[in-house]
């Protein structure tokens, strides 16, 4: 017995020591649950509760101006577009703009009256929002009546020049703010004067339009029955020279180029004294696109091929012999490039400075594609449809395989956007990586602009097109970082940049809500609507 | 010897039962999943869910809610979110009932969903503190926003003509009005004055509007009770046909204007899928209780 015994508890213990574990479960067999052992966890309170003070403890759709707001940013409360067909409706246009501070206090509400801001600066530093919103139409007005009004709001929000119906501003610059006035009830016409206050300077009758007040002097016109009549006024509004048939504005260095009405065009000083010898078919002012560089270039009589070009003081700088066909660029202060293309559409790049050639292209086999632009050209090969972008000095930038067309170009030649030639996509180009760096499907069409310090960021537009009426019927808006080289928001309703003191912000509205990004991406402010 | 094999046979018949019960437990007793930011599910929803999908990721992944927030999107008409589930946009959304539109897509695609009903919200009206008016029929409701009644005084008020302000057309709001008030065609054409662009604009206008006792607007009640509670100072819920908005009237549905929303996954979810566990976690009493810490009112 007890054998037995011992025999069985040696059985009991082996037994009981076997690991019925051994076998390895499968761990998709079992079901998986998620709990929280104990309490659940303080997290705190929503983080985006809306963020935003308010200047004004009630609602305020209109702008007041104030001097206590420091700057003022603007915001899209909301944002929707859509069109017509010229007689059905398939949509309605609707957008809705307030300000808030640098620090995120709203000091206008967005009203579906705000229609739109944009922000500018002039050339002597003055930054100016330009504000346009509904008001009520007028029940005896006539029908070509515009029930808007255009605010001229400085930065500042320290004071605000309202435009009504039929009033517009014509040139802002040199401490002057130029407005035309058209009156639908009579047909006359006027023009008033500001200053950078917002205070009104002068009032002249019977002038269609101003142009930009420098050096102590404006241009006007005044359409009659026989043509045009310009002079020029002081700042209190007498005619100081003139007649002229039209005239240009005064650069900085006091010379302007004016038509005659004995034919002819010629450069002048402040005091109206002729400061070419000849008179030429016309002279237009270029303009760089990317920096400060202006030339007169001045156009023969009788469109002989010659072109004088002379500096903003009116000095005479040389002769442009070119072909039947000359586009000038000015790439670097201090430096002229052209491309002159003759009747078979040749082109011929040459710099201005030493007439040396830099580039020649044969039309049959890579023509010459103007982009617009002032240091970036480009022409494509037949044989392969490969786009070469090349700069002012002959140096190829990029060279784009897949290629449809050109967007744009940031500084320094460093980022391009463009179609590939399926054109339902943007890419954005690394010049100096050599490689596209992101593609976003558009769907029917799209645009990408630079925006910012170094034109670091890019905000692309997608639009959706009803080809049976060819209108946009939908849009979609982005922003992409190339620094970070990322995506930073997307399928939103508008994307708006401003740079206001040298710092970039960006407004960014989606369907529910509506914020305001710094240059470092931080919140100012952050409004919720609804889906 | 005999007795001996026997004897043996029981001992070892009872271990080995012992361990099969053992393993047979094993195999059905759930596991604890573990969310991390890797398998997290990819959450959308509507914006008014938003809170709660913030505390719902916090709590999960045990990240605090600005981290939180800037894992899921919360964008987009409900349409949209829908949509965007059945395309494998997002694995799970938090989003109001969906519409027609949303549900021509999903049969479009073959897909089914799996929804539950977590917690309601509701249409409210606001006035002045200082209107004398606490309730409204809906009847008078829809007289009101006919047109048809233009004056306080018809119901019960003092003689001042009402400002009926409206919200733009596709915001959540009017959204909300238009299925649960339904005017249709009959709704007024409100003047642009009268017709705000945002949410927060209708709140501080009929708070602050000049005539403020003439003042009437509507809104989500998530919204004002939570995000725009000040809002409150100034302005006063209005009854509907005698209930009063409150997060008891709106769970029971005795009050007349809720819409409910849900948690929604695809059907054919593992049981395994991350989805799956969080839509279980989040229609748990754990879920639950988080819904009603956020001040969500829980079904």
């Amino acid at each position: 017995m007890k054998r037995i015994i011992i025999t069985a508890m040696v059985l009991m213990l082996v037994l009981a020591s076997c690991d019925c574990k051994s076998e390895p479960q499968k761990v998709t067999d079992a079901p998986y649950i998620f709990t929280i052992g104990g309490e659940l966890p303080e997290i705190g309170e929503f983080s985006g509760k809306q963020k935003q003070q308010r200047f004004y403890d009630v609602y305020t759709p209109d702008f007041i101006p104030s001097d206590e707001y420091g700057a003022i940013i603007p915001y899209i409360g909301s944002y929707k577009t859509y069109f017509t067909d010229g007689e059905n409706p398939i949509g309605e246009e609707y957008a809705a703009y307030g300000f808030c501070t640098l620090d995120g206090r709203i000091v206008m509400d967005a009203s579906n009256i705000n229609h739109f801001i944009s922000y500018r600066e002039t050339d002597d530093g003055f930054g100016y929002y330009t504000l346009s919103r509904s008001i009520a139409q007028r029940e005896d007005a006539p029908d070509e009546y515009y029930a808007e009004e255009t605010l001229i709001i400085p930065g500042s929000g320290e004071w605000c020049l309202t435009l009504g119906p039929n009033s517009w501003a014509t040139a802002l610059g040199g401490g002057v703010i130029s407005v035309s006035v058209y009156s639908v009830e009579d047909g006359s016409e006027k023009c008033e004067l500001y200053n950078y206050s917002g205070e009104k300077i002068c009032e002249i009758e019977g002038v269609s339009g101003l142009g930009l007040y420098s050096q102590g002097l404006i241009g006007t016109t005044t359409w009659t029955e026989s043509g045009s009549v310009s002079y020029y006024i002081d700042i209190d509004g007498n005619e100081v020279l003139g007649p002229y048939e039209s005239v240009g504005d005064f650069t900085e260095h006091g010379v302007a180029c004016v038509t005659d009405h004995s034919g002819g065009s010629y450069l002048i000083d402040t005091n109206g004294n002729r400061l070419t010898d000849k008179n030429y078919q016309h002279i237009n002012l270029n303009k760089s696109w990317s920096n400060n560089t202006k030339v007169f270039i001045a156009r023969y009589l009788n469109r002989e091929k010659e072109r004088d070009v002379y500096d903003t003081r009116g000095n005479y700088l040389g002769s442009i012999d070119g072909a039947d066909s000359v586009s000038i660029y000015l790439p670097r202060e201090d430096e002229i490039v052209y491309c002159c293309t003759d009747t078979l559409n040749n082109s011929t790049w040459k710099r201005f400075s030493d007439n040396t050639e830099f580039k020649s292209l044969d039309f049959d086999v890579s023509p010459n594609e103007t982009i617009g632009c002032d240091n970036l050209f480009l022409y494509k090969e037949k044989s392969s449809e490969k786009a070469i972008f090349f700069d002012s000095y002959g140096e190829t930038v990029a060279v784009i395989e897949d290629y449809g067309s050109f967007m744009e170009v940031s500084q320094d030649n460093r980022f391009i956007t463009y179609n590939p030639s399926d054109r339902e996509s943007i890419c954005i180009y690394d010049t100096v990586a050599n490689e596209v760096i992101y593609t976003v499907q558009t769907g029917d069409s799209g645009y990408a602009s630079f925006f910012g310090k170094d034109d670091r960021y890019v905000i692309i537009y997608m639009y959706s097109i009803d080809y049976s009426t060819h209108l946009a019927t939908g849009h979609k808006v982005c922003l992409y970082d190339t620094t970070a080289k990322k995506m930073l928001f997307e399928n939103c309703e508008q994307i708006m940049h401003y740079n206001f003191d040298g710092e970039d912000y960006f407004s960014v509205c989606t369907q529910n809500t509506s914020a305001v990004y710094d240059s470092d991406m931080n919140i100012v402010l952050r409004l919720y609507n609804e889906e | 010897m005999k007795k001996i094999l026997i004897l043996m046979a029981f001992i070892m018949l009872v271990c080995i039962c012992g361990c099969t019960e053992k393993a047979s437990d094993e195999t059905t007793q759930p596991q604890q999943f573990d969310f991390t930011l890797d398998n997290y599910p990819k959450m959308g929803g509507s914006l008014a869910n938003l809170p709660l999908g913030e505390a719902v990721t916090a709590t999960v992944l045990g990240i605090d809610r600005e981290k939180a927030a800037s894992m899921i999107t919360f964008e987009g008409s409900t349409t949209d979110n829908y949509e965007a589930l059945v395309d494998g946009t997002f694995d799970i959304i938090l989003a109001y009932e969906m519409g027609d539109d949303a549900k021509a897509y999903c049969k479009e695609k073959g897909v089914e969903l799996e929804m539950t009903a977590i917690g309601a919200d509701a249409l409210v009206f606001i006035c002045s503190l200082e209107n004398e008016v606490k309730n409204l029929t809906q009847t008078q409701i829809e007289e009101i926003y006919k047109g048809n009644i233009t004056n306080w005084s018809e119901v019960g008020g003092t003689d001042h003509d009402i400002i009926p302000y409206q919200r733009n057309k596709d915001s959540g709001s009017q959204t909300l009005f238009d299925k649960l008030v339904n005017l249709g065609d009959e709704l007024m054409e409100a003047p642009n004055d009268i017709k705000i662009g945002s949410m927060i604009g209708l709140l501080t206008a009929v708070a602050d509007y000049e005539n403020s006792a003439d003042a009437l607007g509507y809104t989500v009640y998530y919204y004002l009770t939570n995000m725009e509670d000040d809002k409150l100072d100034t302005s006063k819920l209005l009854s509907v046909d005698g209930i009063a908005p409150t997060n008891e009237s709106i769970a029971s549905g005795e009050y007349p204007y809720v819409n409910d929303f849900y948690v929604v996954i695809r059907k054919d979810a593992a049981a395994d899928s991350p989805e799956r566990i969080l839509y279980n976690w989040i229609i748990s009493e754990q879920g639950k209780e988080l819904a009603r810490r956020e001040n969500y009112v829980v079904k």
